[in-house]
């Protein structure tokens, strides 16, 4: 997979990919649209199973573990992995480089 | 007949213990048993997908729930919350005081789930929940109404 760049006026939706869909993904998604929202930032954020990532999504948030299948069902949109719920410095690293602007990559 | 309720009074217990992680989803699993929620294989389910990622999510509260592909053991959507005050040790230095257990066909419980959220973002809550010994405070902290306000 080569790595994909997304500016940052071209992210209109965000993906949480979980592996069920069922409850970390929810988590995750709420946790993002709070600090979206607290920034001003009006960016659609919706969670999926990561079989199930629309194919519009221009950033999708999964678990490292499951990066690779991200990527594969969603090969447009650039891929960040986390690796744990709490303290989880993606949040903030995206909603920075959104409200500054900044492009985003994997 | 209809499809039983996603939370309940009956799907809370406070005061549990348990020695193990293990332990801790075989209580919240056969509580989801229990209710008809799911089928009892479904629980070993739940204790697999601890083994790729962790379900904690912070603020002593963990989230197991079965993998995608055992989605099928699932009968109906819903949330069991089991109370352990003196904590289960769930991953590596996280240790979990409120195990919610999920099972979820469609999407009935996400509001369950937004109060969840907001629960985490608010040590005061969360740890009120670690230690209440209201079933009500419970149901009424996580099963209220909710409305997205974005």
């Amino acid at each position: 997979m080569g790595q994909v760049v997304k500016q940052a006026a071209e992210v209109h939706k965000i993906v949480f990919a979980c592996e069920a869909g069922m409850g970390s993904s929810l988590i995750g998604a709420n946790q993002l649209k709070r600090k979206l929202k607290d920034a001003g930032l009006a960016v659609e954020v919706v969670a999926t199973a990561v079989h199930a990532i629309p194919k519009d999504a221009d950033v999708v948030v999964a678990h490292a573990g499951l990066a690779k299948r991200a990527e594969e069902a969603a090969p447009t949109a650039v891929v960040i992995p986390f690796m744990n719920f709490v303290n989880n410095p993606v949040y903030d690293e995206l909603v920075k480089k959104l409200k500054a602007g900044q492009p985003i990559s994997s | 007949m209809p499809p039983p309720p996603v939370l309940s009074l009956e799907l809370i217990r406070l005061g549990e213990q348990a020695s193990s992680r293990d332990e801790a989803i075989d209580r919240v699993g056969q509580m989801l048993v229990d209710g008809g929620y799911v089928q009892p294989a479904y629980v070993a389910s739940m204790k697999e997908r601890e083994l790729t990622m962790s379900t904690y999510v912070g603020n002593g509260v963990a989230i197991p729930h079965g993998t995608f592909d055992d989605k099928t053991l699932i009968l109906a959507t819903g949330i069991a919350v089991a109370q352990f005050p003196h904590g289960v040790t769930w991953d590596g230095s996280n240790i979990a005081y409120l195990v919610v257990g999920i099972a979820a066909v469609r999407q009935e419980h996400i509001g369950v789930l937004a109060n969840l959220a907001r629960v985490l973002e608010d040590e005061t809550v969360a740890k009120a929940l670690w230690t209440t010994t209201s079933a009500d405070f419970v149901y009424e902290t996580l099963g209220r109404p909710w409305q997205d306000e974005t």
